[in-house]
């Protein structure tokens, strides 16, 4: 169980959350929804322990995540934009994570071959990987993820760029995995929150607008509209 | 420890994985074979103008001073070239495609992102540095005979005072997520602390005293000798521990609550 508390962030004058809690129960998919510049980012790279909130403060299995180096390998992250080393094959990258994430020795060959079988790169490991297409190095950046068999899995826009064949294979992975890890996935594609996750959390500058659980005859898009209609967010000077 | 091997070894195959490195290599070692060469053949003209006139009067001509000396300063100078150019990847671009982002989600400390980081760099330098040793032994061929404690001192030396600057262009690296930036200022600052030492016979005794004990060349140029001076290599560690640990500062401000 993941449980955010009373978590804000801001950067300099700038305030990128506010006040933000909830809740995430062990393998639940939950949707993080909103406009550009909502924060969802933000509240990933927290929960992913790249950065504390300023303030408030998030528990994993009742352990604050600040500075806990344990508690990171209990998360998988495929951050927004998919960043990779580009310049090494993605054997040797698969297998360099794989050492960062605590896979014994013996046992890293193993891990590299298991998670790209799951998730069809097997063909393209000995590849470098700034030459492979987009779709190949989405589906690496989930393998990264998922190496360390980690609880909980955290994916920022993983759709993003990617064409609609590789979108569908995308949420087909994303519900399989879903049978035995929690998913915390962020988009601005309604659509795909309506197909994949079982509740949703609508962000809106930085505050926590409306935390639903998706139902069969729900509306989202008139929900979301009417969420981020309420307050605009602001005209740049 | 594993970890700190996993990121060395990764960072050692982007940089050698890469065309551009063996490009470097060549120039570099085509550049210090060149000075070697040069170097060895002056002295052997030197050498035979003494021998062969008694009203000139050399000293102390040897081969340490004459051609080792010389050749060490030169290699060196061409390392102050390439060093910010080797280092400038190693933050900045993790930065820019934020990938230094992922490696802060795995359960890896920043001191062993630095140490990895450091070493994997330094195994790269290394590499470089490592066929100019071949240089002196067949120099032998030609009846050059270097004395081996000599020849360890000496590349004891280069390794500590790459050490140093791998260390400052990892600092810089971490900096900006701008290479050439980074190339660039680290260039310059090293390339001051190379030649602060000119102007210490000039200035007043005190401050002469300090410029000289900032100056990077004057550590070296002792050990380029076969002088090994404990001073020398405290000078070359402290300057690379304390710019390693500002580059684990600069990795730790993400964490600050502002």
């Amino acid at each position: 169980m993941i449980s955010v508390s009373r978590v804000s962030k801001s950067f300099g004058s700038i305030k990128a959350l506010e006040d933000i809690s909830f809740t995430i129960q062990n393998r639940e998919i939950i949707g993080f929804l909103g406009p550009n510049g909502a924060g969802k980012t933000t509240l990933m790279r927290i929960l992913t322990g790249i950065f504390p909130p300023s303030s408030g403060s998030v528990l994993i299995e009742g352990k604050n995540l600040a500075g806990s180096k344990n508690l990171r390998k209990k998360i998988g992250y495929l951050a927004e934009h998919n960043p990779l080393y580009r310049d090494i094959t993605a054997r040797e990258f698969l297998t360099y994570v794989a050492a960062l994430k605590e896979v014994p020795w013996r046992n890293r060959k193993k891990a590299v071959l298991e998670v790209a079988e799951r998730c069809s790169i097997t063909s393209v490991l000995n590849r470098i990987i700034g030459k492979l297409s987009k779709g190949y190095q989405q589906r690496i950046g989930l393998a990264q993820a998922l190496l360390g068999d980690p609880e909980v899995l955290i994916l920022d826009e993983p759709t993003n760029g990617l064409d609609p064949q590789q979108i569908i294979e995308m949420r087909k992975l994303v519900r399989e995995f879903g049978q035995n890890k929690t998913i915390i996935l962020s988009t601005h594609i309604l659509h795909e929150v309506e197909q994949t996750c079982g509740r949703v959390l609508i962000l809106n500058q930085g505050r926590l607008a409306a935390a639903l659980q998706m139902t069969e005859k729900m509306n989202l898009e008139e929900i979301f509209m009417e969420i981020v209609a309420k307050e605009p967010a602001p005209c740049p000077k | 420890m594993s970890k700190i091997i996993a990121i060395c070894a990764k960072d050692f195959r982007s940089w050698t994985n890469h065309f551009s490195f063996y490009l470097l290599a060549a120039f570099f070692l085509g550049m210090t074979g060149y000075f070697f060469w040069s170097g060895l053949s002056y002295f052997s003209i030197v050498s035979f103008q003494v021998a062969t006139n008694p009203a000139m009067q050399v000293k102390s001509l040897n081969l340490t001073e004459g051609v080792f000396s010389l050749f060490m300063a030169n290699m060196t100078v061409l390392l102050l070239l390439l060093i910010p150019i080797l280092t400038m990847k190693s933050f900045a671009e993790e930065k820019k495609f934020g990938t230094l982002e992922l490696l802060f989600t795995y359960p890896v400390s920043d001191f062993q992102i630095i140490t990895g980081k450091f070493l994997g760099m330094l195994a790269v330098v290394s590499v470089l540095i490592l066929p100019t040793v071949s240089y002196f032994f067949l120099a032998q061929v030609v009846g050059a005979k270097f004395e081996l404690l000599t020849l360890l001192t000496g590349y004891l030396g280069l390794i500590l005072i790459s050490a140093s600057f791998i260390s400052f262009g990892m600092f810089m690296s971490s900096l900006t997520e701008h290479q050439v930036v980074s190339a660039g200022i680290c260039f310059a600052v090293l390339l001051f602390f190379w030649i602060i030492g000119w102007v210490a016979d000039w200035t007043s005794p005190a401050l002469g005293a300090i410029f000289r004990e900032l100056s990077l060349v004057l550590h070296y140029e002792d050990m380029t000798r076969g002088v090994l001076d404990t001073k020398d290599i405290a000078y070359f560690l402290f300057f690379t521990f304390f710019f390693l640990f500002a580059s684990m500062a600069t990795l730790e401000i993400r964490t600050w609550k502002r």
